[in-house]
Protein backbone atom coordinates (compact mmCIF):
# COMPACT_ATOMS: atom_id res chain seq x y z
CA UNK A 1 0.00 0.00 0.00
CA UNK A 2 2.92 2.21 0.74
CA UNK A 3 4.61 1.62 -2.13
CA UNK A 4 1.90 3.02 -4.19
CA UNK A 5 0.95 5.82 -2.32
CA UNK A 6 5.17 6.40 -2.88
CA UNK A 7 5.13 5.62 -6.44
CA UNK A 8 1.89 8.20 -7.17
CA UNK A 9 4.43 10.75 -5.33
CA UNK A 10 7.00 10.60 -7.57
CA UNK A 11 5.28 10.38 -10.65
CA UNK A 12 3.49 13.65 -9.48
CA UNK A 13 6.78 15.25 -8.17
CA UNK A 14 7.95 14.85 -11.83
CA UNK A 15 5.31 16.25 -13.35
CA UNK A 16 5.20 19.18 -11.60
CA UNK A 17 8.59 19.90 -12.39
CA UNK A 18 7.36 19.61 -16.26
CA UNK A 19 4.40 21.89 -15.23
CA UNK A 20 6.69 24.34 -13.57
CA UNK A 21 8.44 24.93 -16.81
CA UNK A 22 5.16 25.12 -18.64
CA UNK A 23 3.61 28.09 -16.46
CA UNK A 24 6.13 30.91 -17.55
CA UNK A 25 5.21 30.44 -21.08
CA UNK A 26 1.49 29.64 -20.05
CA UNK A 27 1.37 32.87 -18.71
CA UNK A 28 3.08 35.26 -21.30
CA UNK A 29 0.65 33.73 -23.96
CA UNK A 30 -2.18 34.43 -21.48
CA UNK A 31 -0.74 38.05 -21.24
CA UNK A 32 -0.50 38.25 -24.97
CA UNK A 33 -3.84 37.13 -25.23
CA UNK A 34 -5.31 39.87 -23.00
CA UNK A 35 -3.39 42.80 -24.83
CA UNK A 36 -4.76 41.67 -28.08
CA UNK A 37 -8.04 42.35 -26.35
CA UNK A 38 -9.86 38.89 -26.15
CA UNK A 39 -10.00 37.87 -22.77
CA UNK A 40 -9.91 33.99 -22.00
CA UNK A 41 -12.74 34.27 -19.51
CA UNK A 42 -16.44 35.95 -21.24
CA UNK A 43 -18.06 37.95 -19.03
CA UNK A 44 -20.98 36.83 -18.13
CA UNK A 45 -23.95 39.48 -17.29
CA UNK A 46 -25.58 39.07 -14.03
CA UNK A 47 -28.27 40.37 -12.02
CA UNK A 48 -29.20 39.28 -8.44
CA UNK A 49 -31.72 36.80 -7.63
CA UNK A 50 -33.19 39.06 -5.22
CA UNK A 51 -35.19 40.45 -8.19
CA UNK A 52 -38.96 40.70 -8.35
CA UNK A 53 -39.56 41.38 -4.46
CA UNK A 54 -41.12 44.43 -5.36
CA UNK A 55 -38.90 46.25 -3.21
CA UNK A 56 -38.71 49.82 -4.35
CA UNK A 57 -35.40 50.68 -6.54
CA UNK A 58 -32.26 53.53 -6.42
CA UNK A 59 -31.08 54.61 -9.65
CA UNK A 60 -28.70 57.43 -10.31
CA UNK A 61 -30.18 60.46 -12.31
CA UNK A 62 -28.32 61.59 -14.59
CA UNK A 63 -28.00 63.50 -17.98
CA UNK A 64 -26.70 63.53 -21.76
CA UNK A 65 -23.49 64.55 -20.56
CA UNK A 66 -23.47 61.71 -17.91
CA UNK A 67 -23.39 64.26 -14.86
CA UNK A 68 -24.53 62.99 -11.49
CA UNK A 69 -27.77 64.54 -10.92
CA UNK A 70 -28.84 62.86 -7.53
CA UNK A 71 -30.70 59.67 -6.78
CA UNK A 72 -34.45 58.87 -7.68
CA UNK A 73 -36.60 56.04 -6.51
CA UNK A 74 -38.40 53.75 -8.99
CA UNK A 75 -41.42 51.84 -7.01
CA UNK A 76 -41.42 48.52 -6.76
CA UNK A 77 -44.55 47.01 -7.69
CA UNK A 78 -43.57 48.54 -11.10
CA UNK A 79 -39.94 48.47 -11.47
CA UNK A 80 -38.93 45.31 -9.46
CA UNK A 81 -41.75 42.85 -10.30
CA UNK A 82 -40.63 39.12 -11.28
CA UNK A 83 -39.15 38.65 -14.83
CA UNK A 84 -42.18 36.84 -16.45
CA UNK A 85 -41.35 35.91 -20.21
CA UNK A 86 -44.87 34.14 -20.67
CA UNK A 87 -46.70 37.26 -19.56
CA UNK A 88 -44.76 39.69 -21.92
CA UNK A 89 -45.12 36.81 -24.76
CA UNK A 90 -48.80 37.34 -24.24
CA UNK A 91 -48.98 41.43 -24.95
CA UNK A 92 -46.50 41.37 -27.48
CA UNK A 93 -48.57 38.88 -29.57
CA UNK A 94 -51.53 40.88 -28.14
CA UNK A 95 -49.86 44.27 -29.32
CA UNK A 96 -49.08 43.03 -32.56
CA UNK A 97 -52.56 41.16 -34.01
CA UNK A 98 -54.20 44.36 -32.76
CA UNK A 99 -51.80 46.54 -34.99
CA UNK A 100 -52.75 44.49 -37.91
CA UNK A 101 -54.74 46.82 -40.43
CA UNK A 102 -56.74 43.79 -41.64
CA UNK A 103 -57.94 44.87 -45.32
CA UNK A 104 -56.39 41.90 -46.89
CA UNK A 105 -59.50 41.21 -49.29
CA UNK A 106 -60.26 38.87 -52.19
CA UNK A 107 -63.51 38.84 -54.31
CA UNK A 108 -65.85 35.87 -53.50
CA UNK A 109 -67.76 34.04 -56.10
CA UNK A 110 -70.90 36.71 -56.06
CA UNK A 111 -68.42 39.36 -56.40
CA UNK A 112 -66.64 38.49 -59.10
CA UNK A 113 -67.79 40.50 -62.11
CA UNK A 114 -69.41 38.06 -64.92
CA UNK A 115 -72.73 36.46 -65.89
CA UNK A 116 -74.36 34.00 -63.56
CA UNK A 117 -75.60 32.07 -66.71
CA UNK A 118 -74.84 28.58 -67.38
CA UNK A 119 -72.12 28.04 -69.66
CA UNK A 120 -73.77 25.13 -71.40
CA UNK A 121 -76.47 22.73 -71.08
CA UNK A 122 -76.38 20.24 -67.76
CA UNK A 123 -76.28 17.03 -70.70
CA UNK A 124 -75.01 15.76 -73.92
CA UNK A 125 -72.48 18.54 -74.65
CA UNK A 126 -70.15 16.32 -74.30
CA UNK A 127 -68.15 19.14 -72.81
CA UNK A 128 -67.78 19.21 -68.52
CA UNK A 129 -70.80 20.47 -66.39
CA UNK A 130 -70.69 23.93 -64.87
CA UNK A 131 -73.12 25.85 -63.46
CA UNK A 132 -71.15 29.42 -63.93
CA UNK A 133 -67.63 30.77 -65.65
CA UNK A 134 -66.66 32.02 -62.22
CA UNK A 135 -66.60 29.58 -60.34
CA UNK A 136 -62.43 28.95 -58.24
CA UNK A 137 -61.50 26.44 -60.82
CA UNK A 138 -61.75 29.28 -64.04
CA UNK A 139 -59.16 31.72 -64.58
CA UNK A 140 -60.53 34.60 -63.58
CA UNK A 141 -62.75 33.03 -61.48
CA UNK A 142 -63.51 33.81 -57.56
CA UNK A 143 -61.68 32.66 -54.67
CA UNK A 144 -62.41 30.64 -51.93
CA UNK A 145 -62.28 31.09 -48.75
CA UNK A 146 -60.26 34.12 -49.41
CA UNK A 147 -59.18 36.83 -46.59
CA UNK A 148 -61.63 39.53 -45.83
CA UNK A 149 -61.38 42.76 -44.07
CA UNK A 150 -61.97 41.78 -40.59
CA UNK A 151 -60.37 42.84 -37.07
CA UNK A 152 -57.17 40.78 -35.98
CA UNK A 153 -57.20 41.71 -32.77
CA UNK A 154 -57.13 39.40 -29.95
CA UNK A 155 -58.34 39.75 -26.19
CA UNK A 156 -56.06 40.34 -23.18
CA UNK A 157 -57.13 40.93 -20.07
CA UNK A 158 -56.15 44.61 -18.45
CA UNK A 159 -54.65 42.95 -15.46
CA UNK A 160 -52.04 40.89 -17.88
CA UNK A 161 -51.29 44.27 -19.76
CA UNK A 162 -49.90 45.88 -17.18
CA UNK A 163 -48.29 43.13 -15.95
CA UNK A 164 -46.81 43.33 -19.35
CA UNK A 165 -45.66 46.86 -19.11
CA UNK A 166 -44.33 46.58 -15.33
CA UNK A 167 -42.22 43.10 -16.38
CA UNK A 168 -40.51 44.91 -19.29
CA UNK A 169 -40.06 48.09 -17.81
CA UNK A 170 -38.34 45.51 -14.92
CA UNK A 171 -35.89 43.32 -17.04
CA UNK A 172 -34.76 46.75 -17.97
CA UNK A 173 -33.82 48.06 -14.67
CA UNK A 174 -32.63 44.01 -13.64
CA UNK A 175 -30.38 44.44 -16.73
CA UNK A 176 -29.13 47.92 -16.22
CA UNK A 177 -29.89 49.01 -19.21
CA UNK A 178 -32.45 51.31 -17.92
CA UNK A 179 -31.17 55.45 -17.45
CA UNK A 180 -33.15 57.69 -15.65
CA UNK A 181 -32.19 61.06 -16.88
CA UNK A 182 -33.47 64.43 -15.01
CA UNK A 183 -34.45 65.79 -18.65
CA UNK A 184 -34.53 64.15 -22.02
CA UNK A 185 -33.92 68.24 -23.20
CA UNK A 186 -30.83 67.37 -25.61
CA UNK A 187 -28.21 69.95 -25.54
CA UNK A 188 -27.91 70.77 -29.07
CA UNK A 189 -30.16 70.26 -31.96
CA UNK A 190 -26.91 68.63 -34.12
CA UNK A 191 -27.57 65.01 -34.93
CA UNK A 192 -23.95 64.55 -35.03
CA UNK A 193 -23.80 65.47 -31.07
CA UNK A 194 -26.79 63.64 -30.80
CA UNK A 195 -24.74 60.45 -32.09
CA UNK A 196 -21.85 60.78 -30.06
CA UNK A 197 -23.40 61.55 -26.71
CA UNK A 198 -25.25 57.43 -27.72
CA UNK A 199 -22.06 55.91 -28.68
CA UNK A 200 -21.25 57.05 -25.17
CA UNK A 201 -24.04 55.62 -23.36
CA UNK A 202 -22.49 51.88 -22.45
CA UNK A 203 -23.75 48.79 -24.53
CA UNK A 204 -26.63 50.64 -25.93
CA UNK A 205 -27.20 49.83 -29.69
CA UNK A 206 -30.92 51.06 -29.81
CA UNK A 207 -32.57 52.97 -27.51
CA UNK A 208 -36.12 54.32 -26.83
CA UNK A 209 -36.05 57.96 -25.11
CA UNK A 210 -39.33 58.31 -23.14
CA UNK A 211 -40.24 62.14 -22.32
CA UNK A 212 -42.83 62.97 -19.57
CA UNK A 213 -44.59 65.43 -21.95
CA UNK A 214 -48.10 65.37 -23.63
CA UNK A 215 -46.15 65.37 -27.24
CA UNK A 216 -42.63 64.19 -27.91
CA UNK A 217 -39.77 67.17 -27.17
CA UNK A 218 -39.40 68.75 -30.50
CA UNK A 219 -35.95 69.44 -30.35
CA UNK A 220 -34.73 65.69 -29.29
CA UNK A 221 -37.12 64.90 -32.24
CA UNK A 222 -35.22 66.79 -34.51
CA UNK A 223 -31.86 65.88 -33.05
CA UNK A 224 -32.70 62.15 -33.26
CA UNK A 225 -35.05 61.94 -36.69
CA UNK A 226 -31.85 60.63 -38.77
CA UNK A 227 -30.89 58.60 -36.52
CA UNK A 228 -32.86 55.31 -37.31
CA UNK A 229 -31.44 53.47 -33.90
CA UNK A 230 -32.99 56.22 -31.83
CA UNK A 231 -36.25 56.68 -30.91
CA UNK A 232 -38.31 58.91 -28.71
CA UNK A 233 -42.02 58.61 -27.03
CA UNK A 234 -44.31 60.72 -24.84
CA UNK A 235 -44.78 58.84 -21.65
CA UNK A 236 -48.69 57.86 -22.77
CA UNK A 237 -47.29 55.88 -26.16
CA UNK A 238 -44.49 53.63 -23.76
CA UNK A 239 -45.26 50.19 -24.31
CA UNK A 240 -44.16 46.41 -24.00
CA UNK A 241 -43.16 46.06 -27.81
CA UNK A 242 -41.41 49.51 -27.78
CA UNK A 243 -39.40 48.59 -24.97
CA UNK A 244 -38.45 44.49 -26.37
CA UNK A 245 -37.13 46.58 -29.60
CA UNK A 246 -34.81 49.16 -28.21
CA UNK A 247 -32.18 47.35 -25.83
CA UNK A 248 -31.82 49.98 -23.60
CA UNK A 249 -34.60 52.66 -22.72
CA UNK A 250 -33.86 56.31 -21.50
CA UNK A 251 -36.53 57.96 -19.32
CA UNK A 252 -36.90 61.59 -17.78
CA UNK A 253 -37.44 61.78 -14.37
CA UNK A 254 -40.99 63.14 -15.24
CA UNK A 255 -42.11 59.71 -17.69
CA UNK A 256 -41.31 57.47 -14.74
CA UNK A 257 -43.84 59.44 -12.32
CA UNK A 258 -45.96 59.44 -15.12
CA UNK A 259 -45.75 56.05 -15.70
CA UNK A 260 -46.07 55.10 -11.95
CA UNK A 261 -49.39 56.95 -12.04
CA UNK A 262 -50.67 55.08 -15.19
CA UNK A 263 -49.96 51.75 -13.16
CA UNK A 264 -51.04 52.62 -10.02
CA UNK A 265 -54.38 54.09 -11.09
CA UNK A 266 -57.07 51.45 -10.43
CA UNK A 267 -58.30 49.83 -13.52
CA UNK A 268 -61.58 50.93 -14.50
CA UNK A 269 -64.11 48.18 -14.92
CA UNK B 1 -5.67 4.15 7.21
CA UNK B 2 -7.54 2.22 5.63
CA UNK B 3 -10.51 4.91 6.12
CA UNK B 4 -8.23 7.03 4.30
CA UNK B 5 -7.72 4.87 1.53
CA UNK B 6 -11.26 4.18 0.38
CA UNK B 7 -11.07 7.63 -0.77
CA UNK B 8 -9.62 8.37 -4.64
CA UNK B 9 -6.20 9.79 -5.17
CA UNK B 10 -7.04 12.47 -5.83
CA UNK B 11 -9.19 13.68 -2.94
CA UNK B 12 -5.99 12.56 -0.72
CA UNK B 13 -3.31 14.80 -2.82
CA UNK B 14 -5.79 17.56 -2.37
CA UNK B 15 -5.75 17.12 1.48
CA UNK B 16 -2.04 16.71 1.28
CA UNK B 17 -1.70 19.78 -0.67
CA UNK B 18 -4.09 22.00 1.73
CA UNK B 19 -1.96 20.62 4.47
CA UNK B 20 1.22 21.86 3.16
CA UNK B 21 0.82 25.04 1.54
CA UNK B 22 2.80 26.18 -1.54
CA UNK B 23 5.89 25.63 1.46
CA UNK B 24 6.93 22.22 0.18
CA UNK B 25 7.48 23.39 -3.32
CA UNK B 26 4.76 21.44 -4.72
CA UNK B 27 2.50 24.31 -5.51
CA UNK B 28 2.68 23.23 -8.91
CA UNK B 29 1.02 20.17 -8.68
CA UNK B 30 -2.15 22.11 -8.32
CA UNK B 31 -2.46 21.95 -12.13
CA UNK B 32 -2.12 18.69 -11.92
CA UNK B 33 -5.67 18.57 -10.05
CA UNK B 34 -6.44 21.75 -10.54
CA UNK B 35 -6.81 22.34 -7.03
CA UNK B 36 -3.60 24.28 -5.19
CA UNK B 37 -3.21 26.46 -1.98
CA UNK B 38 -4.05 29.77 -3.71
CA UNK B 39 -6.36 28.66 -5.70
CA UNK B 40 -8.16 26.67 -2.91
CA UNK B 41 -8.53 29.82 -0.97
CA UNK B 42 -10.08 31.48 -3.81
CA UNK B 43 -12.46 28.73 -4.34
CA UNK B 44 -13.31 29.11 -0.74
CA UNK B 45 -13.69 32.83 -1.09
CA UNK B 46 -16.28 32.52 -4.25
CA UNK B 47 -18.26 29.86 -2.80
CA UNK B 48 -18.86 32.02 0.12
CA UNK B 49 -20.16 35.13 -2.12
CA UNK B 50 -21.91 32.59 -4.59
CA UNK B 51 -24.13 31.51 -1.21
CA UNK B 52 -24.68 35.44 -0.10
CA UNK B 53 -25.67 36.86 -3.43
CA UNK B 54 -26.84 34.50 -5.68
CA UNK B 55 -26.79 35.74 -9.10
CA UNK B 56 -28.39 34.65 -12.45
CA UNK B 57 -26.99 35.38 -15.46
CA UNK B 58 -28.40 37.29 -18.08
CA UNK B 59 -28.19 36.22 -22.21
CA UNK B 60 -26.73 37.86 -24.30
CA UNK B 61 -29.86 39.55 -25.80
CA UNK B 62 -31.11 40.46 -22.47
CA UNK B 63 -33.55 39.07 -20.26
CA UNK B 64 -36.47 39.59 -22.97
CA UNK B 65 -35.01 39.39 -26.70
CA UNK B 66 -38.04 38.96 -28.70
CA UNK B 67 -36.87 36.03 -30.55
CA UNK B 68 -36.55 33.77 -27.02
CA UNK B 69 -40.31 34.92 -26.00
CA UNK B 70 -42.70 31.96 -25.02
CA UNK B 71 -45.54 31.25 -23.76
CA UNK B 72 -45.52 29.01 -20.64
CA UNK B 73 -45.38 25.14 -21.81
CA UNK B 74 -48.52 23.75 -22.06
CA UNK B 75 -50.26 26.67 -22.14
CA UNK B 76 -52.19 26.48 -25.10
CA UNK B 77 -53.51 23.31 -26.82
CA UNK B 78 -53.22 21.93 -30.37
CA UNK B 79 -56.76 22.03 -31.88
CA UNK B 80 -57.39 18.35 -32.71
CA UNK B 81 -57.32 18.11 -36.69
CA UNK B 82 -60.54 15.78 -37.89
CA UNK B 83 -60.66 13.72 -41.09
CA UNK B 84 -56.68 13.30 -41.12
CA UNK B 85 -55.98 9.17 -41.70
CA UNK B 86 -56.84 6.67 -39.36
CA UNK B 87 -53.75 7.25 -36.97
CA UNK B 88 -54.68 9.99 -35.80
CA UNK B 89 -57.99 8.30 -33.91
CA UNK B 90 -60.43 11.09 -36.22
CA UNK B 91 -59.83 9.91 -39.44
CA UNK B 92 -63.16 8.56 -41.13
CA UNK B 93 -66.37 10.13 -39.87
CA UNK B 94 -64.37 12.63 -37.93
CA UNK B 95 -66.07 12.15 -34.59
CA UNK B 96 -69.43 12.47 -35.62
CA UNK B 97 -70.54 8.54 -36.12
CA UNK B 98 -72.03 7.14 -39.35
CA UNK B 99 -74.67 8.64 -41.65
CA UNK B 100 -77.77 10.79 -40.91
CA UNK B 101 -78.36 14.59 -40.02
CA UNK B 102 -76.13 15.10 -37.44
CA UNK B 103 -73.02 13.89 -39.90
CA UNK B 104 -73.85 15.99 -42.77
CA UNK B 105 -72.35 19.53 -43.46
CA UNK B 106 -74.51 22.63 -41.74
CA UNK B 107 -76.72 22.79 -38.98
CA UNK B 108 -78.18 20.00 -37.11
CA UNK B 109 -81.48 19.92 -35.29
CA UNK B 110 -81.88 22.54 -33.11
CA UNK B 111 -82.03 20.97 -29.33
CA UNK B 112 -84.39 19.11 -27.53
CA UNK B 113 -85.76 18.38 -31.15
CA UNK B 114 -87.21 14.42 -31.43
CA UNK B 115 -87.29 13.87 -35.40
CA UNK B 116 -90.51 15.46 -35.21
CA UNK B 117 -92.14 13.31 -32.48
CA UNK B 118 -93.85 14.87 -29.83
CA UNK B 119 -90.69 16.29 -27.72
CA UNK B 120 -90.50 15.45 -23.83
CA UNK B 121 -91.47 18.91 -22.57
CA UNK B 122 -94.33 19.36 -24.09
CA UNK B 123 -95.35 15.73 -23.60
CA UNK B 124 -95.24 16.75 -20.02
CA UNK B 125 -98.25 18.72 -18.49
CA UNK B 126 -97.23 22.24 -17.11
CA UNK B 127 -96.61 22.42 -13.37
CA UNK B 128 -96.15 25.57 -10.82
CA UNK B 129 -96.46 29.16 -10.30
CA UNK B 130 -94.03 32.10 -10.23
CA UNK B 131 -95.17 34.03 -7.62
CA UNK B 132 -95.14 37.87 -8.25
CA UNK B 133 -94.57 38.79 -4.68
CA UNK B 134 -91.81 36.68 -3.67
CA UNK B 135 -89.31 38.51 -1.75
CA UNK B 136 -85.47 37.58 -2.07
CA UNK B 137 -83.43 38.43 0.98
CA UNK B 138 -79.49 38.17 0.90
CA UNK B 139 -78.50 36.73 3.90
CA UNK B 140 -76.44 37.77 6.46
CA UNK B 141 -75.05 35.69 9.56
CA UNK B 142 -74.05 36.85 12.64
CA UNK B 143 -70.62 35.01 12.17
CA UNK B 144 -69.90 37.50 9.56
CA UNK B 145 -71.10 40.59 11.28
CA UNK B 146 -68.81 39.88 14.33
CA UNK B 147 -65.69 39.19 12.12
CA UNK B 148 -66.33 42.28 10.10
CA UNK B 149 -66.54 44.42 13.66
CA UNK B 150 -63.29 42.13 14.70
CA UNK B 151 -61.45 43.59 11.43
CA UNK B 152 -62.35 47.23 12.58
CA UNK B 153 -64.70 47.03 8.94
CA UNK B 154 -67.91 48.03 10.98
CA UNK B 155 -68.62 50.79 13.45
CA UNK B 156 -70.71 48.66 16.18
CA UNK B 157 -70.88 51.91 18.22
CA UNK B 158 -73.18 53.42 15.74
CA UNK B 159 -75.96 52.38 14.15
CA UNK B 160 -75.52 49.56 11.12
CA UNK B 161 -77.85 50.08 8.22
CA UNK B 162 -77.99 48.05 5.49
CA UNK B 163 -75.34 50.44 4.07
CA UNK B 164 -73.12 50.24 6.00
CA UNK B 165 -73.17 46.35 5.80
CA UNK B 166 -72.82 46.99 1.73
CA UNK B 167 -69.50 49.26 2.66
CA UNK B 168 -68.24 46.62 4.90
CA UNK B 169 -68.39 44.21 1.95
CA UNK B 170 -71.23 41.93 3.71
CA UNK B 171 -73.00 42.07 0.94
CA UNK B 172 -72.80 40.70 -2.66
CA UNK B 173 -73.99 42.13 -5.72
CA UNK B 174 -76.92 40.54 -6.14
CA UNK B 175 -79.09 42.35 -4.13
CA UNK B 176 -82.74 42.30 -4.47
CA UNK B 177 -85.67 43.14 -2.08
CA UNK B 178 -83.02 43.76 1.05
CA UNK B 179 -81.21 41.70 3.62
CA UNK B 180 -82.08 38.87 6.17
CA UNK B 181 -79.87 38.84 9.33
CA UNK B 182 -79.55 34.87 9.95
CA UNK B 183 -78.30 33.15 13.06
CA UNK B 184 -75.42 31.31 12.64
CA UNK B 185 -72.96 32.04 15.26
CA UNK B 186 -75.64 33.15 17.32
CA UNK B 187 -73.65 31.08 20.45
CA UNK B 188 -70.93 33.39 20.72
CA UNK B 189 -72.53 36.83 20.08
CA UNK B 190 -71.73 39.28 22.19
CA UNK B 191 -71.81 42.91 19.87
CA UNK B 192 -74.62 44.92 21.21
CA UNK B 193 -75.69 45.93 18.13
CA UNK B 194 -77.75 48.92 16.75
CA UNK B 195 -79.02 47.45 13.69
CA UNK B 196 -81.73 47.91 11.04
CA UNK B 197 -82.34 45.12 8.49
CA UNK B 198 -85.03 43.96 6.22
CA UNK B 199 -86.02 40.46 8.11
CA UNK B 200 -84.25 39.00 11.06
CA UNK B 201 -84.59 35.40 12.26
CA UNK B 202 -86.19 34.46 15.53
CA UNK B 203 -82.68 32.96 16.55
CA UNK B 204 -80.66 36.13 15.42
CA UNK B 205 -82.89 38.70 17.05
CA UNK B 206 -82.50 36.60 20.47
CA UNK B 207 -78.89 36.72 20.26
CA UNK B 208 -78.82 40.80 19.56
CA UNK B 209 -80.87 41.27 22.42
CA UNK B 210 -79.56 39.32 24.46
CA UNK B 211 -76.23 40.98 23.69
CA UNK B 212 -78.17 44.18 24.48
CA UNK B 213 -78.45 45.40 21.47
CA UNK B 214 -81.51 46.36 19.20
CA UNK B 215 -82.50 44.80 16.13
CA UNK B 216 -85.59 46.99 13.61
CA UNK B 217 -86.81 45.44 10.81
CA UNK B 218 -87.66 47.92 8.41
CA UNK B 219 -89.21 48.29 4.36
CA UNK B 220 -87.41 49.72 1.85
CA UNK B 221 -89.31 49.26 -2.04
CA UNK B 222 -86.70 48.82 -4.92
CA UNK B 223 -86.14 52.42 -5.10
CA UNK B 224 -85.53 53.02 -1.55
CA UNK B 225 -83.36 50.53 -1.65
CA UNK B 226 -81.42 51.54 -4.22
CA UNK B 227 -81.20 55.14 -2.96
CA UNK B 228 -79.90 53.79 0.75
CA UNK B 229 -76.99 51.53 -0.63
CA UNK B 230 -76.03 53.77 -3.96
CA UNK B 231 -77.36 57.45 -3.25
CA UNK B 232 -74.40 58.55 -5.24
CA UNK B 233 -76.18 57.40 -8.62
CA UNK B 234 -79.01 59.92 -7.80
CA UNK B 235 -76.75 62.85 -7.49
CA UNK B 236 -74.75 61.51 -10.67
CA UNK B 237 -77.88 61.83 -12.38
CA UNK B 238 -78.82 64.85 -10.96
CA UNK B 239 -81.82 63.50 -9.16
CA UNK B 240 -83.40 63.85 -6.01
CA UNK B 241 -83.64 61.24 -3.58
CA UNK B 242 -86.98 59.84 -3.21
CA UNK B 243 -89.30 59.79 -0.42
CA UNK B 244 -89.55 56.30 1.78
CA UNK B 245 -92.19 54.11 0.91
CA UNK B 246 -94.69 52.80 3.02
CA UNK B 247 -95.14 49.22 2.97
CA UNK B 248 -98.07 47.08 1.41
CA UNK B 249 -100.74 46.17 3.52
CA UNK B 250 -100.03 42.56 3.49
CA UNK B 251 -96.14 43.12 4.47
CA UNK B 252 -97.41 45.79 7.64
CA UNK B 253 -97.31 42.55 9.85
CA UNK B 254 -93.62 41.84 9.09
CA UNK B 255 -91.41 45.13 9.79
CA UNK B 256 -91.13 47.08 12.69
CA UNK B 257 -90.70 50.68 10.48
CA UNK B 258 -90.64 52.73 7.15
CA UNK B 259 -87.00 52.55 6.08
CA UNK B 260 -85.42 56.44 6.79
CA UNK B 261 -83.36 58.38 3.72
CA UNK B 262 -80.93 58.71 3.05
CA UNK B 263 -79.37 56.51 5.63
CA UNK B 264 -80.02 56.81 9.13
CA UNK B 265 -77.27 57.47 11.72
CA UNK B 266 -79.08 56.88 14.91
CA UNK B 267 -81.34 53.86 15.93
CA UNK B 268 -85.39 54.69 15.81
CA UNK B 269 -86.77 55.73 19.22
CA UNK B 270 -87.74 53.02 21.22
CA UNK B 271 -91.03 53.17 20.74
CA UNK B 272 -91.07 53.19 17.56
CA UNK B 273 -92.89 55.31 14.69
CA UNK B 274 -95.48 52.44 13.99
CA UNK B 275 -96.58 50.89 10.78
CA UNK B 276 -99.65 51.80 11.32
CA UNK B 277 -100.71 53.67 8.57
Amino acid sequence: MAATARALWASARSEAARRCVDQASLLRSWLSGQRAGHATVAVKKVFPSNQGQLKDVEVKVTNFQSEDKGLATLAGDVFDVPIRPDVVHRVVRWQLAKRRQGTASTKGIHEVSGTGRKPGPQKGSGRARHGSLRGPQFRGGATQHGPKPRSHEIGLQKQVRRLGLKVALSSRVAEGKLKVFDSVEPPTLKTREMERLIADIEGCKKVLIVDDAETVNESLCRATGNLHYVNVLPAKGLNVYSILQHDTLVMSVGAIRRIEERLHTPINR
Amino acid sequence: MNRVWSRNAVSIWRNFLVRNGGSCGYSSLSSEVGLGASESQQSVVQKQVREKVRERVIPPGGLLALNTLADNPGSRHQKTRLGRGIGSGKGKTAGRGHKGQKARNGRSPRLGFEGGQTPLRLRIPKRGFTNNFMNTFQEVNLTTIAELAKEGRIDTSQLITMKALKDAGALGKKMKDGVKLLGRGAEKFSLPLQIEVSRVSERAKAAIEAAGGSVKKVHYNHLGLKALLTPEWFEKKGRLLPKPARPAPRLRERVDAIGRLPSPATPLPSAEAAVSN
